[in-house]
């Protein structure tokens, strides 16, 4: 199959890439093809069955002077502000101390990581019963106990969004808090030793050592968790039953895409809102790659 | 004040015993290398001393004070570590002022203390560099200079040339000693290579399985083993060992082949020893030499020319023996050769106590 008369390493190549053919089939026939077609398609006019008939850019600028978008673009930041800092933050205090336990170590790391293998719509559900009034409810059963006036919570414009951020947060530390853990095994003990007799306290230690040598898992889970909630959509589809409200106070961008494309049938307008939203992604990657990627 | 005191210091991990009964008395301004083959507990010490480790019994003394339950911090000691542990992060400046922005030391104090050890050092210009973008020497150096300014009345070495290569090593050797000479601070200092335990240190304590085998100067440790290992552990080529039987008179050994060796000392008659020596005390006699140098007769079975001198290995009583001599001689294989050596110059070990007779 491979003419012997070729080098070694041109034969090496020409093995590496029949094997690599495949898979570059594929994600182009199903990943990069749509991609570029959704482009395409954000300057079009199409209803997914009819023909796509050229509009330039009145996808756009009809986007840019919707109400509904910009809300909705709030709110896609609000669940990427507090989900990135509460996750983040709480990922690492759990891994920070995991770090420091032996006895049942296994197990609570496993503990913690269940809910991330955990299907979204389930855990959503269960959140969802949760939040129900008493005596449905196990917080507003739990608030009421302790003779705390009851909470709306899913029912409520202003705390809606933060009920449904509450389980996806829940969801993704498990797999923060595994890398975090990873990232600090990785940080070789005599660093911690020539501290120790340095007479370095622990937040110096905390924020001088270990923070800084673990900038690599920071950056990684920091790029990966963003795109997450910038993309979230399970939940908020599970909780609110499809509507992303009450009052919208909840949609994130990709529910709007969805109602755009497959509620409405606006295939063009729905691409265009696709293509902001990867752009924004793209941004955001770039940004932080290049505030936290510096060399060390 | 440097001095250290340890007195039947023990350390266990889990069932398993690394050190036992350690006694070491350093003077103010000694340099002591701990030395040992790996595993033998010479590291774990060093811990103990610096109070990474905590000891399962005895007592550490520093200066006056007992520092058992010391933090590592206030013990008043800086250690170098094998790897170095500089931060990778920060500056070589940054590295060197850590203790001291740890202690909250005043800014132009640092910046001063910093700017001596950069001096001292010779690491000037290397100040505002990372230490990935340093030579494994002058990483070492930034080692030593983050020890040196929190000015300890200890430093604490462990293995801190291993990671570099021959040429260098001997330079760094030859730093550290200069180095102790002019702050003449007490360092105990860890290595695995008795050459460089020879040669940094004013006493050697020479470890095994946990214990201190032998505590001394190096000249003591080299004339004088105390037992066998420390005999074979110290000096290179290492110590030969004949096994012999004492004769009736106890001034003189039987080999194996019936070759007989005067001793040096009288011992028990019909004991089983066995014989020390270093292949510098050999030499190539002549058949017409004077006959009152004690002889031994073999048969060459290995010449290894090292340039000015070459190690011979000769089977001796069916057992190999290596002796040093000048040059390269000019020898057949299998030629009978005939060894003389002083009779001073022999090592009597017993050989069920492995303890040295004397």
């Amino acid at each position: 199959m491979v003419p012997a008369r070729l080098s070694l390493s041109a034969r090496r190549a020409l093995w590496a890439w029949a094997f690599l053919a495949v898979p570059i089939v594929f994600y182009v026939t199903i990943r990069l093809y749509p991609a570029v077609d959704a482009f395409v398609m954000s300057f079009t006019n199409w209803n997914i069955v009819g023909t796509r008939a050229f509009n330039g850019l009145d996808n756009y600028l009809r986007l840019f002077g919707d109400p509904r978008f910009w809300t909705v673009l709030r709110n896609t930041f609000v669940y990427l502000g507090a989900g990135l800092v509460v996750s983040m933050g709480l990922a690492f205090a759990v891994a920070y101390h995991l770090d420091k336990v032996r006895f049942g170590h296994g197990f609570l790391r496993a503990l913690y990581f269940v809910p991330h293998i955990t299907t979204a719509v389930a855990m959503a559900w269960v959140w969802r019963w949760f939040y129900q009034p008493v005596p449905v409810g196990l917080f507003n059963d739990l608030l009421v106990a302790v003779g705390l006036p009851q909470q709306p919570f899913l029912r409520s414009t202003g705390q809606a969004l933060f009920a449904i951020l509450a389980p996806a947060v829940w969801a993704g530390i498990g797999f923060q808090i595994v890398i975090f853990l990873a990232g600090l095994k990785a940080i070789p003990a005599h660093y911690y030793e020539a501290a120790a007799l340095d007479g370095a306290g622990p937040w110096r230690v905390l924020f001088e050592i270990t923070l800084p040598l673990l900038r690599p898992t920071v950056v990684f889970l920091t790029v990966t968790s963003s795109i997450a909630y910038l993309r979230i959509f399970d939940y908020v589809y599970a909780m609110t039953l499809g509507t992303g409200g009450p009052l919208d106070s909840t949609k994130p961008i990709v529910l709007m895409i969805f109602e755009t494309a497959f509620k409405n049938f606006e295939m063009g307008y729905a691409a265009a809102q696709t293509v902001v939203l990867f752009l924004i992604l793209l941004a955001i990657s770039l940004l932080q790659l290049r505030l936290m990627d510096r060399r060390p | 004040m440097g001095r250290l005191t340890i007195s039947g210091l023990g350390k266990s991990f889990g069932g398993m015993e690394v050190l036992r009964d350690i006694a070491l008395d350093v003077r103010d301004g000694e340099f002591v290398v701990l030395v040992g083959p790996s595993g033998c507990g010479k590291s774990t010490l060093l811990r103990l001393i610096a109070g990474l480790e905590e000891a399962t019994e005895g007592e550490i003394r520093i200066g006056e004070r007992v520092v058992n339950d010391v933090p590592p911090k206030d013990r008043d000691i800086a250690m170098v570590f094998q790897n170095y542990a500089l931060y990778p992060h920060m500056s070589v400046r940054r590295n060197i002022a850590f203790a001291l922005r740890a202690k909250g030391r005043p800014k132009e104090e640092i910046e001063a203390k910093v700017a001596e050890a950069a001096r001292v050092l010779e690491l000037d210009a290397l100040l505002d560099r990372r230490p990935g973008e340093l030579s494994g020497g002058q990483r070492q150096r930034v080692a030593i200079g983050r020890a040196m300014v929190r000015d300890p009345s200890i430093f604490l070495f462990d293995e801190p040339l291993s990671n570099l290569d021959a040429k260098l090593r001997h330079q760094m050797r030859a730093e550290l000693k200069k180095l102790h000479r002019t702050l003449g601070t007490t360092i105990v200092y860890v290595t695995h290579d008795q050459l460089e335990a020879m040669t940094l240190a004013d006493r050697i304590a020479v470890m095994r399985g946990g214990r201190i085998e032998q505590f001394g100067s190096p000249l003591e440790l080299y004339s004088r083993p105390a037992n066998l290992f420390v005999a074979g552990f110290i000096g290179s080529p290492a110590m030969n060992f004949l096994k012999a039987e004492v004769e009736a008179s106890g001034t003189v050994a039987r080999l194996a082949d019936g070759a007989a060796l005067p001793l040096p000392v009288t011992a028990p008659s019909g004991r089983r020893i066995t014989i020390g020596i270093r292949p510098d005390d050999l030499s190539l006699v002549g058949p017409g030499a004077e006959t009152g140098a004690a002889r031994l007769s073999g048969r060459l079975a290995m010449v290894e020319p090292l340039g000015s001198e070459s190690l011979l290995t000769v089977v001796c009583a069916g057992q190999e023996i290596v002796c040093k001599v000048p040059g390269i001689p000019a020898l057949a294989d299998d030629a009978p050769l005939s060894l003389g050596l002083a009779p001073q110059a022999l090592h009597v070990f017993d050989s069920e106590s492995t303890l040295r007779l004397s």
